[in-house]
């Protein structure tokens, strides 16, 4: 085989991985569901302002920090 | 890191992800559980580089959220003991494919902000493998491999609060919750990883036949 051949067949199989691991990392995911539904029913005193709340976007919703900005670090 | 390098590796890390029949959510959330809106993911977030580079998973309720977006990624780099720069957000589909990166202002992270040319020399860092997570793994690689994309995000947010400012004080638009996306950049990683690992290829016949 040619080394052009070689490389031809070298590329095709090379994109082909790259599909095939695309394509095989494709999962349906499970929907989001709001923190008051997924609460309901619990029996602890899970408080919608504890720090394990989603804080509202009114403050920042992406801080790193859980205590003052919901989508922080 | 050489963006084939990145390219390579974040193949590798989709072949593993194969394997273990994951993905880079699925990896962060606990399939087991509720998916709850605006929870972060995981727990004790990701961390690589030595604690320098943090993340986490998450996602919102409309508006806040993309076409076909199932959460995003918030990546952040360490400015200081207290305070931390967010680098860019990095949208994941509903099938747990990265879709788009974007930028937000100020107040939506809290972060230490700094101009374009700062963050992206964070992105010049090497960064080894060493213990990490997967997913960790995966994104430190999405970094490397969208450097130059990232860069035009970050220079187009710039641009975005220059322009707001013709109208109002700096400090006063970075906490105008009227302003929440700043730039965005789409995202066809099939495509990129084969142009990269192609291109590669042809420069490696070059030099054999020469």
């Amino acid at each position: 085989m040619s080394i052009k051949n070689r490389w031809i067949m070298g590329s095709a199989i090379g994109l082909a991985a790259i599909a095939v691991a695309i394509d095989h990392t494709r999962h349906s995911l499970p929907e989001a569901e709001s923190y008051q539904s997924a609460i309901q029913g619990e029996e602890d005193s899970a408080s919608p302002c504890s720090l394990d709340s989603p804080c509202s976007l009114d403050s920042s919703p992406c801080s790193l920090d859980d205590s003052t900005s919901p989508c922080s670090l | 890191m050489t963006q084939q390098q990145a390219a390579n590796e974040v193949l590798a890390c989709l072949q593993a992800m194969v394997k273990n029949n994951t993905n880079p959510v699925l990896d962060v959330i606990e399939p087991d559980k509720p998916f709850i809106e605006n929870r972060k993911y995981p727990e004790n977030k990701l961390t690589f580089n030595s604690s320098e580079w943090r993340a986490y998973y998450h996602s919102h309720g409309d508006p806040y959220r993309f076409e076909n977006e199932h959460g995003h990624f918030h990546i952040f780099h360490k400015f200081n003991d207290t305070q931390w720069t967010h680098v860019a957000g990095l949208s994941m589909d509903n099938q747990g494919q990265a879709q788009k990166w974007f930028t937000t202002n100020r107040w939506v992270t809290n972060e230490h902000l700094q101009p374009a040319a700062a963050i992206i020399q964070y992105l010049d860092q090497t960064c080894s493998n060493d213990g990490l997570l997967l997913v960790e793994r995966w994104l430190m690689a999405m970094l490397q491999l969208y450097q130059d994309d990232l860069s035009e995000l970050l220079e187009a947010r710039d641009r975005a609060l220059q322009k707001l400012t013709h109208d109002m004080l700096l400090a006063d638009v970075l906490d105008n919750h009227d302003y929440y996306l700043l730039s965005e950049v789409e995202i066809n990683l099939q495509s990129k990883l084969a142009g990269i690992l192609v291109k590669d290829s042809i420069a490696d016949l070059g030099q054999t036949i020469s």
